[in-house]
Formats: C-alpha cells, structure tokens, sequence
C-alpha cells in the first residue's frame, strides 16, 4: 500500500493535478482519502478526447473516462470487456462464429474510431479493430470513450464513436511490475497468463520509460451447436442452396492452443515521445467460419487429416514519434506526429466445413496477406484566443497501402489419390500445398491497393464563462479514392449549477468503404469471392445529442460522490455499404434513437457502485427494424473495500435484452430429398425455404472478484470467476451479406482466473 | 434533484418511440424441372392479400455462366445484371445450390396464396396474367413465418391424372417488432 500511494502521489506531483478537496480544509487528509480524490478526480478529467486536456463535464461532448483503476476494480480482461460498460456500446460481438470479435457502437458495427496513443489502429482492408487480448489491458493507463460521431476533429471511422486508448508511460507507472497468472473452465481452459513491466525517470526527469511485455495462452474454448452443421452454402455471391445438418447437439473445445505476445513502449525526451507497439497472435479455433465443428468426421473414413481446426496468425506493428510543447507563454500548443502501422495475417487452415461422404477432404481455404501498411502524419495546433475563445486546428495526411491478399482454395472432391494431370479446372495440381488435396488454385482476392487521405480541421471553442460554453468546426477530408467530404460540428454546454451541466451537440462523422469493399478483384472463382465497387462512396453518420452530466451529491453523509450523466441522441446514417447478393453498394438510410444513462455512487471508505444502461432502436429503411441486436443493456458492479483497501469484493453483471435471429432449421421430415441425393444416417437436409424465427433470449453475464492489494507490502492477489452462471449466450448471424443463414453462433461458458502480482 | 433527472430520462424515451418500414423476406426454392419461360416471355411472382394481388418480382432464369451452365440463374426481368439466386442444381464443383431470396417492402401479414405467373414481355399490366405455373397456399410454419409446397396449378379440363410434383417451396418471413424486452 505505501507504494503504491507514493506511486500515485507521484503521479499527482507530475500531472500537476491539484490536490483541493474538502478534506483539506480540516488537516491533511487520511493517505486512503487522498488516493480516493486522487482517483475521482482521474474521472472527471479529459486528457485526449477532446485534444487537450479538460473537464468531462465541460467538454462539448458525451464522454466516458475507464481508469487503470476502474479496469483493475472491475476484473476487465479486454478492451472490449471495458467497452462493454460503457453506454452505448456492446462489445465482444462474434462474427463468423468467433473469427474475430467486432465492438458495437450504438448497435452498429466497425463504426467506432480507436486510437491507441493518439494512432488510427483501424485496420482499412476491414474497417476493424479488434479489441481482445492484442492489446494488454496491464499497458492501458485509461480509456476515453467518446459516444457519438466525432470525425471534424479525428477525420475517419469515427462515424459513431471514438475509443482512445492511453497506455502508460515512465512517470505515471513507474518501477518494475510483475503479474502471473492462469485460469480454466470451459469458457477459457488452460489459460496461462504473464506480464512484466518497468517504468522509470532519468537525467533529472527529461527521459521517461515505459516498456511491457505480456503473454497470454488458452485453448480453444467449449463451444456447443444444437445442429452441426456438415456442410452449407458460402455467403454471396457464391449461389445459395440446401445445407447438410448434424441431427444431434455436437460439441467442441480443446483443439489447440492460442497465443498472444505483445510488447509496448513509450521513450520521452523532453517534448518528444517515441512510442511502440507490437503484437503477434495465434488464434486456434474449432468452428468454421459458417459454424462447422471442424473436427468432426462424417462417414469420409480416417484420412490422416490433421486440419481439424481453423488457424490465423495476426500480427500489429506500430511505431509512432511525437513532439509536443507549448510556446508563447503557454498560450500556443504544438504536437506533430509521424507514425507507421503494419498488419499482418494469414488463415492456414482456413476451414470451412469438416470431412463428408459428400466433402471427403473437407472445405478448405487458405488466406494469406502480404500485409497492409499505413503511414503518415498529423499536427494539432492549440492557441488560446482573446475573449475566451481556444482555436483547436490541424490535419493530418496518410497513405493506406494494401499488399496482395491471397486466397487459396483446395478442391473437395479431389483427396490423396489424385494423380498430376487428374485435377478438374480451374484446380491445379499443387501436392505440395497439402498431400491430402493436391488441386489448389490460388487468386488474388485483394489486389494491391493504395489510398492517400488528408483532412483539415478548425474547432473553436468560445466559453462566454465558467458555465456556458459554444463551439463549433468544420472538417475538409480529402482522398485519393472517394470525393471530398466537408464535416461540420457544433455544440453547447450550460452549467445549470457548479455541478449539473446540460451539453446539447450537433455531430457528423464518415467511415471511408473498407479496401475489401472497393477493390475492383474479380473472377474469384472457387469459394469466398469478392466483388470490389470502386464508385463506393463514404457512409456519413449525423447526430443531434443531448446529456445531462451533474454531480449529484458530493461529501454528504457517507457518499463520498453520486455522479449522474443521461442523454438522448438521434443518429442517422447515409449510405451505408451493404453487400446485398454479393455485390458491395451503398444503401439506404439507417436510424438510430439511444437513450444512455451512467450513474455512479461512491462512499467514503472507497465502496462504489455504478449503472450503465442503454435503450437502442435502430430502423433501416430497407431492413426495417432490426432484431439482431438487444433494444436493452443494463450493466451494474460494485465494489466493497476492507481492511483499509487491502481487500476488495467485487461485481459486474451485464443483462442483454432478447434479440431475434432468422435462420435455418432442419425440416420437419428429415429425410427430405434434396437432388435425388441421399443422406447417411445422422444428418439431414436443410432447405433454403425452412426458415426458422428464433429468438435469442436475454443473457446475464456476471463476474465475482476477490482481491488483496499490498500484502505484506508487497503482493497483490486476485480471483475472479466470469461467466458465474454460466450462461451460453448466442450471438445472431451478423453476416454483412444479409443472406439468411444458419443457426445462431455459440460463445463461451463460465471460466476462472487468478494472478498474483508485486512491484518493485 | 433525482426526480428532475428522472423526468428528462423519461422524456428522452418517449421521444425515442418512431415508425418503423416493415418488410418481408421472401425464400424461394425452384425444382428442377422449373425451365426457362419461351421467348417473349417472363415469370412474375405475386402472392395474394385480401383478396388482392401483390407483383413482388418479375424475373427469368438462364443457364449460370459461372458454373458451365450446369445450373439456371435466376435474375430480374427488369434489370438482368441482378442475380437473385438460382434452380436447384449442382455446380461445377459439385456443391448442391439453390434458392431465391428477397425482401420486400410491403408488410404481407395475412398473405394467403403464393403464384408466379408467365407474363408476356413489354406487358405493363401490373394485374397477374391466368397463365399460371406454380402456386401454394400459405399456412404457418413457425413464428412469423409462412411457407407453402408450390405445385402446377390443378387444370380444369383434366380430370383424375397423376399426382401434382412440386415445382417449388416457399417462404414469407414476416415483419415483427414485437421482441423488444430483456
């Protein structure tokens, strides 16, 4: 504990964060007071979100502040696990039966901006971030969360949100730190999980480092699917048809271990910062992407195959050099940064659909990237205006450079007996690819792309008095691919009091079409393909806000403080890119309504409790209302702390609301002839026709921790269980191609996980 | 204080309360023995409503291009760029395929027949022509789903003869909002 407080004081001294409490007033306050204002007033700051640092209650916008703190307090695993508790936002959505997980904003997915350290981490081929384990939650400072558009001052893909990830640096973290871990259970089993960090100040405080490196290990979880599916249609363009369908619940897990490696660092010199990230992940995966059990044998006879899984290697390089300093007497800031970012990653095997009588060799792909670089560089200009006014201004210029993404397809029908020259066409015969399926053809399904974006910004803030405040500004982006896009913001925050801010925003936000979408490949001619449209447009988001942020109660009776913050936004997206019948094009218009609230209770004795809740109603004007996603979130945790904060309880629950999902079942008669084909025992046709409407009902998921912080001095233990009632939730299809599939996708079950940590 | 907050919470939600489109997914499965309409001629796919008829599609089926022909595709009479899916066949790489789908925007609750029509090209009668090919009456499978067996329709100047083969199936996958609780 005594550490940790000089830690914390120490971070107090270099922030420069004033220690002004009530408690002041009366003596010098108890060191565990001191810690709790130090930490409440943690919250109530804006370091990055707004582009200098502020109030949360004056920032002319709806921001969410997460802590190292609250992400220690609250067993917060993922980044998405954070975002999981911030209104409005509804991570760890599997797509492709948990190919990668995608983060909702405002029920929408990809729609989010997220930077890490200041960098668009946002991966163009996809438009996506992934928010799992490849970025160690030990690294992470805080995280600011901003709900709604915010493109006029961070330019793309902040179309209904932005998550700025902070990591730490040599003076706020300093020392070494190390924690060690495992876990098991069903949902995450064999989990081993280590991280080591050090922090430090040299040459009278001009150089600070931070460098951390963590691993973490599991196998593939338990996954259990009612009807396993054999075999299925691709997703469009590939033509549609009947699936084959295991009768009887199959279940799978353990098929391999996955691996997770990453290093950051951030190197200060006085005003300039050098910072690295680099990430490698082994993902290990026993369902297809279409929901196979890979795994499984269906009357094809032991051929020696050893696919039995899915298996993708990623990998994120990011290298980011930053100076920053003020001039002018304070009145001028200046902060240009260069940056470069590489991603990486291959699916060998990508599996598709396990062993048949009807796929003796199974569906297997194989996808590989030569990589995807983005590069470029941005300068922020801050100057302190007369009457108030504080200009915000800059732009930034960067290319997007996309290597050749490989896709290779290995015929079905053709197993370890096929002879050179006995491949059907387009198939050739490659034995040295795979024994097993010698006839291959291997395409581009992404070409070599390349894009130059640029966008400037004006922002200006005009704060009339300590109460009432207008901005407004514009943004002009500029791209190689896609017309000239003019943004526009506005907004207003009034103290109602000292303590009840009423903020009413008008923003706009973009997301440039994925490189995917508009890549002009063709032809593709075995499995998966892709039908680039090059005129794609940017889909543009417009949003009307309004919150009310008040500080309810402060140091009454034993609440320490009661923050409340609630707001009502109308959203409407325009030409989202859809990709009806195979063919990627922008739609129609889509409406969201959100209602969020957040409201946080914290007692002397550092005891807290806090809600987060979220209504959502999204009306596509092709789709109609959509069912897929849950109407209603309520999350709720707590803490208790003991023995002078050396032991903690605590708990989140997050209750999803019911969804619908449109499917396909089996048929009422099994034995159904399809073609004239018929079917082995155990399986049976399912008709494109026999549509199911499913609903996929409400789960609560619920953590329990228990923590000792600075035992003997030193040693911090915890344990904690997730999943508690181990509840397998569903997720329903979120196929971008709208295509009515099969089944819903299953998730994890309940799993345990301890650690033990100490800092020197 | 917390009852004014309240008060705007509340507020907010009624605001939230909107008109939603409603419309209908419709699956369909053509047999093989489904063949291309003779020249001059189109299908049109209608399904009734109150006594109503409403034209959902018109179309035309030509041999796949893609899969050597082993299969018909199924595209819009009115723009034959639009693939909206393909009779049951197998392609070239032996994967059985099939299956219309599309949505439209009417809501069809309470929809009683289901029938595709042969029309006579440059037709601009948006009424159902009584050349009849196939047609199924809809009942319930399911929550908020129709489905039907689609079959020639009976011929009134043949008496007895051999069982009707299907042509087809049939899905209507309704609109519903209903589902909106935890």
């Amino acid at each position: 504990m005594p550490i940790r407080q000089s830690v914390l004081a120490l971070a107090l001294l270099v922030t420069g964060a004033p220690i002004a409490s009530a408690g002041d007033d009366d003596g010098p306050p108890e060191p565990d007071a001191r810690v709790m204002e130090f930490q409440l007033r943690d919250r109530d700051v804006v370091e990055a979100a707004a582009k200098h640092r502020t109030k949360i209650q004056q920032v002319p916008a709806i921001v969410t502040v997460i802590t190292a703190q609250e992400i220690r307090d609250g067993g917060f695993r993922t980044i998405s696990d954070v975002l999981s508790v911030v209104p409005g936002f509804d991570s760890d959505r599997w797509e492709y039966n948990g190919w990668y997980k995608n983060d909702l904003t405002r029920g929408m997915p990809r729609t989010a901006l997220v930077l890490l350290d200041g960098v668009n981490i946002v991966e163009p081929t996809r438009n996506l971030a992934v928010l799992d384990r490849r970025i160690p939650i030990e690294s992470v400072k805080r995280v600011e969360v901003t709900s709604g558009p915010g493109s006029v001052l961070w330019g793309g893909n902040a179309l209904l949100g932005v998550v700025n990830i902070l990591t730490w640096d040599g003076a706020s973290n300093p020392g070494f730190h190390a924690r060690v871990g495992g876990g098991h259970g069903p949902g995450e089993p064999g989990a081993v999980h280590a991280h080591l960090s050090y922090g430090g100040r040299f040459q009278r405080d001009v150089v600070k480092l931070w460098v951390g490196a963590t691993y973490h290990t599991a196998l593939a979880p338990t996954l259990t699917v009612d009807l396993p599916k054999v075999f299925g249609p691709l997703p469009a363009p590939a033509a549609d048809g009947p699936a084959i369908l295991g009768t009887r619940e199959a279940t799978s897990g353990g098929e391999g271990r996955s691996h997770t490696f990453n290093v950051n660092g951030k190197l200060e010199m006085g005003p300039v910062t050098l910072g690295l990230s680099t990430g490698f992940v082994r993902d290990v995966r026993g369902l297809g992407v279409g929901g196979a059990l890979l795994a499984t044998n269906h009357g094809a006879g032991e051929t020696g195959n050893t696919d039995l899984a899915s298996i993708g290697t990623e990998q994120m390089h990011l290298l980011y050099l930053r100076y920053a300093s003020r001039f002018l007497g304070q009145t001028v800031g200046v902060a240009a940064q260069a940056h470069v970012v590489n991603w990486k990653q291959s699916q060998d095997p990508f599996g598709i659909f396990p062993r048949s009588d009807l796929l003796p060799a199974g569906g297997k792909t194989i996808l590989e990237s030569d990589g995807v670089v983005r590069a470029g560089g941005s300068v922020d200009v801050d100057v302190v205006l007369p009457w108030q006014n504080h200009l915000l201004l800059g732009g930034e210029v960067f290319a997007d450079l996309s290597g050749v993404l490989h896709l290779t397809s290995f015929d079905p029908r053709a197993g370890a007996e096929t002879k050179s020259g006995g491949c059907l066409p387009p198939f050739q015969f490659h034995p040295e690819r795979d024994a097993l399926r010698p006839c291959s053809l291997r395409e581009a399904a992404l070409g070599e792309t390349r894009r130059i974006i640029g966008g400037l910004y004006l922002v200006n803030e005009w704060r009339l008095s300590n109460r009432f405040a207008l901005s407004g500004g514009v943004r002009a982006q500029l791209s190689s691919t896609y017309k000239a896009t003019l943004l526009a913001s506005a907004g207003l925050v009034a103290g109602l009091t000292d303590a009840i801010f009423l903020k009413v925003n008008f923003g706009q936000g973009f997301r440039p079409p994925d490189l995917l979408s508009t890549s002009p490949t063709r032809g593709i001619a075995s499995a998966v393909a892709f039908q680039g449209n090059p005129d794609l447009q940017v889909e543009r988001s417009h949003s009307v806000e309004g919150e009310l942020n008040a500080r309810l109660l402060e140091n009454a009776g034993p609440v320490k403080q009661w923050s409340l913050r609630a707001d009502y936004s109308f959203t409407r997206l325009a030409g989202l890119i859809g990709f009806p019948g195979g063919h990627y094009d922008n739609s129609g218009d889509r409406d969201l309504h959100t209602v969020e609230l957040m409201t946080k209770l914290v007692f002397k004795g550092g005891h807290e409790l806090w809600l987060a809740y979220t209504f959502l109603d999204v009306i596509d004007a092709e789709l109609g209302r959509l069912g897929n996603i849950p109407n209603h979130v309520l999350s709720a945790g707590g803490k208790a702390s003991f023995f002078d904060g050396r032991f903690l309880v605590s708990a989140v629950v997050t209750v999803r609301g019911a969804m619908r999902d449109v499917n396909r079942g089996l048929p009422a008669s099994a034995a159904l002839p399809v073609l004239g084909l018929k079917l082995p025992d155990g399986l049976a046709w399912s008709e494109v026709t026999n549509v199911e409407v499913t609903s996929v009902p409400t789960t609560t998921q619920l953590r329990i921790g228990l923590e000792g912080r600075g035992l003997w001095n030193h040693l911090d233990v915890s344990a904690w269980v997730y999943n508690v009632l181990d509840q397998r939730p569903r997720d329903p299809d979120w196929f971008g191609d709208g295509r009515i599939m099969l089944r819903s996708q299953p998730k994890p079950g309940l799993s345990f996980a301890f650690e033990v940590g100490t800092r020197w | 204080m917390v009852v004014r907050c309240l008060t705007v919470v509340c507020a907010l939600l009624a605001l939230s309360g909107c008109r939603a489109p409603r419309p209908t997914t419709v699956a369909l499965t053509f047999k093989p023995a489904f063949e291309a309409p003779p020249a001059g001629r189109h299908y049109a796919l209608f399904v009734s409503v109150n006594g109503g008829a409403v034209g959902l599609l018109e179309f035309t089926l030509r041999p796949a291009p893609a899969s050597a022909g082993t299969y018909l595709e199924v595209v819009d009479h009115r723009n034959r760029a639009v693939v909206v899916g393909t009779v049951d066949g197998v392609d070239a790489f032996g994967r059985p395929v099939g299956g219309v789908e599309l949505r439209v925007a009417d809501d069809l609750t309470g929809a009683e027949e289901l029938f595709i029509t042969r029309e006579v090209d440059g037709d601009t009668d948006p009424a159902p022509s009584l050349d009849v090919v196939m047609v199924g009456t809809l009942t319930s499978t399911g929550a908020d789903v129709l489905g039907t067996v689609l079959l020639p329709p009976i011929r009134s100047d043949v008496v007895g003869g051999s069982p009707r083969k299907p042509l087809g199936t049939a899905a209507l996958v309704l609109p519903n909002a209903e589902l909106n609780g935890l």
